[in-house]
């Protein structure tokens, strides 16, 4: 029984030396908006500071003024955000353990419009 | 402890945080092409409406005078969209990432334009934000952090990472950033990698202004078995020595 533990935690073990870091997805569309909304976090808070990068879609047709506000803290409690003034954009976050990247929207809807807030985050 | 409990055990101890999994790799590699050439697909059409991260990088040897224009098409919810890419004639690879929206079963497509050199190179990569979309290798990564530095790192240079075996396209995010302070000393980092054709190439951010974060986003072709490195120092001279606090990350996709 010993050796089977001991056996099971040396793999354990070997496992958790030789993996390799690993790419995330932070995904989160706001699909046929016929509304600005309010803040609203695009994924779970990371439980250690962590690397991410962003992109912003935001598709809107003529005559829509939408603008979205992306905020977050940075790994040194600093409050950043980036505005998204239509089009499309990329940008790096540091983000501080146990928060989130949030967003919202601001201006006049004509129609509807879809914000896409996509992203990569970067693990060891 | 049985077998089937250690490798339940080993599985949840290897997912990481969030993980999901639905990255996935898109792209087309256009190398020594000695003419321009007109659209041709860079991926399979999405089946449904996805998102990327795309990246075009183009470059020439030494001596080839093109002046090429690299077009990228897609469509989105309102119609065509393009994003296009310059190498000019200065010796000087270009490379630009941005994020594209592709309607289902619409192409994404790359095209040239201008004027060939003795010949050129285009690579168009990119991560697709969803699980139906990828065909090709699995993405790899890689990273480097400097946190809360204290002194310059120069004139020693840092391995960031080395490339495979073969010439390959990466994405590098670089952040550099010092927490807010009274200091005018200004902390710069420089990330040298080789080229396909063995140059030197150099990608230059400094954290300015102290508290808020300097973002350096861009593709790079790399010679195969070169390490990609950075080095760190003062705006101001000297280069060397202690400085103010910062940060440093770099993370690297590899396609």
């Amino acid at each position: 029984m010993f050796r089977k533990s001991f056996a099971c935690f040396i793999a354990i073990v070997a496992l958790l030396a030789t993996a390799n870091a690993s790419l995330t997805e932070v995904r989160h569309d706001f699909l046929n908006q016929t509304k600005i909304f309010s803040a609203t976090s695009v994924m779970t808070a990371p439980s250690a500071d962590g690397s991410y990068l962003i992109t912003v879609y935001l598709d809107q047709p003529a005559g829509g003024t939408v603008v979205a506000f992306l905020a977050w803290t940075d790994e040194n409690g600093a409050p950043q955000q980036y505005q998204a003034f239509g089009g499309s954009a990329v940008f790096a976050v540091r983000l501080q353990a146990g928060t989130a990247l949030i967003v919202q929207t601001a201006g006049t809807v004509n129609g509807s419009y879809n914000l896409l807030v996509d992203g990569v985050g970067f693990w060891n | 402890m049985t077998l089937r409990r250690c490798l339940l055990l080993a599985a949840l101890l290897t997912v990481p945080p969030a993980a999901t999994a639905r990255l996935t790799d898109v792209g087309q590699e256009f190398v020594n092409q000695t003419a321009t050439f007109l659209a041709t697909p860079v991926m399979t059409p999405p089946a449904a409406n996805g998102s990327y991260l795309m990246s075009m990088f183009i470059n020439q040897p030494a001596g080839s005078k093109g002046n090429v224009v690299a077009t990228l098409r897609w469509s989105d919810e309102q119609g065509p969209q393009s994003r296009s890419l310059t190498l000019f004639n200065n010796n000087l690879p270009q490379g630009t990432a941005f994020p594209i929206r592709a309607l289902a079963g619409s192409p994404v497509t790359v095209e040239t334009s201008g004027t060939v050199g003795v010949s050129y190179d285009l690579f168009v990569y990119g991560v697709g934000f969803w699980a139906l979309g990828g065909t090709n290798a699995p993405l790899t990564d890689y990273r480097k952090n400097l946190l809360l530095w204290s002194n310059a790192t120069y004139p020693n240079r840092q391995a960031v990472f080395t490339a495979a075996n073969t010439d390959k396209t990466y994405l590098l995010r670089v952040n550099i950033n010092e927490p807010a302070n009274t200091s005018s000393d200004l902390m710069c980092v420089d990330i040298l990698s080789t080229d396909e054709y063995s140059r030197t190439q150099t990608h230059t951010g400094c954290a300015s202004p102290n508290g808020s974060p300097t973002m350096l986003l861009f593709p790079l072709r790399v010679k195969g078995g070169t390490t990609v490195q950075l080095v760190t120092y003062h705006f101001s001279p000297p280069k060397w020595g202690g400085s103010p606090t910062y940060n440093v990350t770099v993370d690297v996709i590899g396609f």
